[in-house]
């Protein structure tokens, strides 16, 4: 948690783990519910900007928690919004957070988000909570249910009694929309249950029926639950047998095929579901893409105008060239690189929360988990990957749908072999220079076919010899179709594009500017005389088995920090000895002094190693704050520079004897 | 579904028939699950206890995805899983 800058949530965090219930200022509430219940939405509408997002600690589990305050009377309680659980016996370390947290004593009440459409399903949960209730070993919490997706109910013909409902489980419930007065409603009902629960004495509310302690770990054995295991399927018989007594009286239903089922009939057809699949992601990297690059580069020329200005500026106020040229090249450009992720990663995160608030996602996962089952993975991991296609940064944050750690680990990992797309176009235009285009889109595609083959024995690598081996049963649940609100989408997408800002925004404003003055310094002389000259040098002492050359290490280096710098460090490189006059050298001399300088063979082992050594510097710290763990990520670089090694060392064999 | 593998004939006949074995659209009630107790407890959560109703909604990917709605919620498994769950 040391990567996070202290913040009002945090402390609740910290609440959580440590304090005594009693001695906290504010009271702490925990959001629990099975996944798709919408309870991520009843998060972000209920604590609005005011949220923390980071990892429970020694965990790749993400948490999310927050603050909501009531806009009536100012009251308020710090939020918490636990990993989605089916119960509260964990099959994955996620569920055991979730579990942990509920288990652990530590809060002061509990919403339990059920889903209208799926209640016999979700009040599973909410027995099993109610029986943690009236464990009389247990602390006392407050428990309130939330009733989400009433209208999807009654549209799929359902009518539900919620006072009935209420009365047999003896709990208070509440229907829940987004609006807001629904959530101030909740939040009352929880405030009510609190004050109740402080005017009984601690031991007063236990009820004979519901004695049975809920936990029944089978393999980590607690002290006090040794000798009561009992057969899950006669435990969660009982739970059902309650249920069902329940909704009998509660439900009415009127039967027929839903939308969901109509729609699926299409989507999930033998063969029209893998077309309608390939469409949605041929769309969704259409969109990130050519839908963001007029935004980035509208921001990028308003970037080189502020600069211009900027310059001038400086000039008036007589600052030394050198200064105003650091100033303009180095500090503004780099605030243009960062800014340049925005576009990207607000239309990739939009697009995203759709397809996994729509319902299409777990479809996604489902059709592609025929490819991923075989190498041991989750079909999300599939996903996950895919969507790193367009930038490596997403697709790491993309892996935390992934509720087992060992999935989202290795697509954590893999994520750096997917060429993004500032290496595709990097890998385009130097294929281009040296074959003609026939040959360079075989060998561009050759390249990429390499790639996932890479990928795909990276990941059985990483199954069989580095992960626990632990697998989670594949059970994927297909939620029912919903459009999802606006304001839900919006909301993430500027949470996760914020985030990304204040995590990686600034080490790539100083990596950028600290290889700007490396490429400049001393000041005055060739770049094969800076710093960056030197250091390509030094690099170039052990990559010159593979046929590489000083430039193209520096042009390595600068691809680290941001992969589509490595072209024009390149150029800049090779102009410089080109003679002078011709440093202002555009585009179109560039792949005649590319293909002057090196053999196809040099070239293409240059692009093997650009396409697999080293993630950009923003997705490198991404990985390593979502890893969570130095030693994995440090794994993880290790072994893909191997890889690039190892491999690079293979291509140019081959392409030196071919060309 | 061409070239489905017809179901092999067990000892018991009928009565060991699998989730795996079941066609689309058709309905059976579960008997019981075998396999590790992660699968037992994870089918067990979501409804998947003996005497429930299940449904074979869909089968993909030549039997290995099947997608299976059990207590009015659809799950997509693996014939791996599918094949734990005894049906009659």
């Amino acid at each position: 948690m040391s990567c996070h800058r202290p913040d009002r949530s945090e402390a609740a965090a910290a609440a959580l783990e440590t304090s005594e219930p009693q001695a906290r200022s504010r009271p702490v509430v925990a959001l629990a519910g099975n996944p798709n219940v919408g309870k991520s939405t009843l998060f972000n509408a209920l604590t609005g900007g005011n949220q923390q997002v980071g990892n429970w600690p020694g965990k790749t589990v993400t948490r999310k928690s927050g603050l909501f305050r009531s806009p009536a009377d100012g009251w308020s309680c710090d939020i918490v919004d636990l990993p989605g659980t089916y119960s509260l016996d964990p099959v994955s370390p996620e569920e055991e957070v979730a579990r942990d947290a509920l288990v652990g004593g530590n809060l002061d009440a509990v919403i339990a988000v059920a889903d209208s459409t799926h209640l016999e399903r979700t009040l599973y949960l909410v027995l099993q909570l109610r029986e943690l209730q009236h464990t009389p070993a247990h602390r006392p919490f407050a428990l309130v249910v939330a009733l989400t997706m009433l209208d999807l109910a009654k549209q799929q013909g359902v009518h539900l009694d919620v006072q009935e409902l209420a009365r047999r489980l003896q709990l208070p419930v509440v229907p829940v929309d987004w609006t807001a007065r629904s959530l101030s409603r909740l939040m009352q009902v929880v405030r009510d249950q609190l004050k109740l629960m402080a005017r009984m004495a601690p031991r007063s509310i236990t009820r004979s029926e519901a004695g049975r302690a809920t936990t029944r770990d089978g393999d980590e054995a607690k002290p006090g639950n040794a000798g009561r295991e009992e057969d899950p399927l006669v435990v969660a018989g009982r739970r059902y047998a309650e249920i069902e007594r329940i909704l009998a009286a509660v439900v009415r239903r009127r039967d027929g095929r839903t939308f969901t089922d109509r729609l699926d009939e299409y989507l999930l057809h033998p063969w029209f579901g893998y077309l309608f699949l390939g469409m949605v992601l041929a769309g969704f990297f259409w969109l990130t893409f050519a839908a963001s690059s007029p935004l980035v580069d509208l921001l990028d020329r308003a970037i080189g105008r502020f600069g211009t200005v900027a310059g001038e500026l400086l000039t008036e106020l007589g600052t030394p060239a050198a200064a105003i040229e650091f100033v303009r090249d180095g500090v503004i450009g780099g605030v243009g690189a960062v800014l340049a992720f925005f576009p990207l990663m607000a239309i990739f995160f939009f697009l995203f929360a759709f397809l996994q608030d729509s319902g299409y996602l777990a479809r996604a996962a489902f059709l592609l988990d025929r490819w991923m089952q075989r190498l041991g993975f989750h079909g999300r991991v599939f996903f996950v990957l895919l969507s790193g296609y367009g930038c490596n940064v997403p697709g790491v944050l993309a892996a935390r749908i992934l509720d087992n750690a060992d999935d989202r680990r290795a697509a954590i990992l893999l994520e750096p072999l997917i060429p993004c797309a500032a290496r595709l176009g990097v890998m385009a235009f130097m294929v281009a220079a040296f074959f003609p285009p026939a040959t360079a889109t075989a060998v561009l595609l050759g390249l990429l076919v390499l790639d996932g083959v890479l990928v795909a024995v990276a990941a059985y690598f990483l199954r069989r010899r580095v992960l626990s081996g632990r697998q989670t049963p594949f059970l994927l649940e297909l939620p029912d179709y919903h459009w999802p609100s606006l304001r839900t989408l919006l909301l993430g997408t500027w949470h996760e594009v914020r985030h990304f800002l204040q995590k990686a925004g600034g080490i790539i404003l100083v990596a950028t500017a600290g290889f700007w003055l490396a490429s400049h310094l001393p000041w005055g002389v060739p770049i094969d005389e800076t710093l960056a000259g030197w250091l390509g040098r030094g690099l170039a002492l052990f990559l010159g088995w593979l046929g590489l050359d000083w430039r193209m290490s520096a042009g390595l280096l600068s691809g680290a920090i941001a992969k589509e710098t490595a072209l024009s460090t390149l150029a800049v490189a090779l102009a410089s000895q080109a003679g002078p006059g011709a440093a202002g050298l555009g585009d179109a001399g560039l792949p005649a002094l590319l293909a002057a300088a090196y053999t196809p063979a040099q070239a293409l082992s240059f692009l093997t190693i650009f396409m697999l050594y080293f993630p950009c510097l923003a997705t490198a710290r991404v990985m390593q704050q979502e890893l969570g763990d130095r030693r994995w990520f440090a794994g993880g670089v290790a072994g893909s520079l191997a890889l690039s090694l190892v491999v690079a060392g293979a291509v140019h064999a081959v392409a030196s004897r071919l060309w | 579904m061409i070239g489905r593998p017809i179901p092999p004939a067990r000892e018991g006949g009928l009565q060991e028939r699998r989730l795996s074995d079941l066609l689309p659209g058709e309905q059976a009630r579960v008997v019981g699950i075998g396999g590790g107790m992660n699968l037992r407890r994870r089918l067990a959560d979501v409804g998947f206890i003996p005497g429930v109703q299940v449904e074979v909604v869909r089968v993909l990917a030549g039997g290995r995805l099947i997608e299976v709605a059990v207590r009015g919620t659809r799950f997509g498994l693996r014939w791996q899983e599918a094949r734990q769950v005894r049906v009659e």
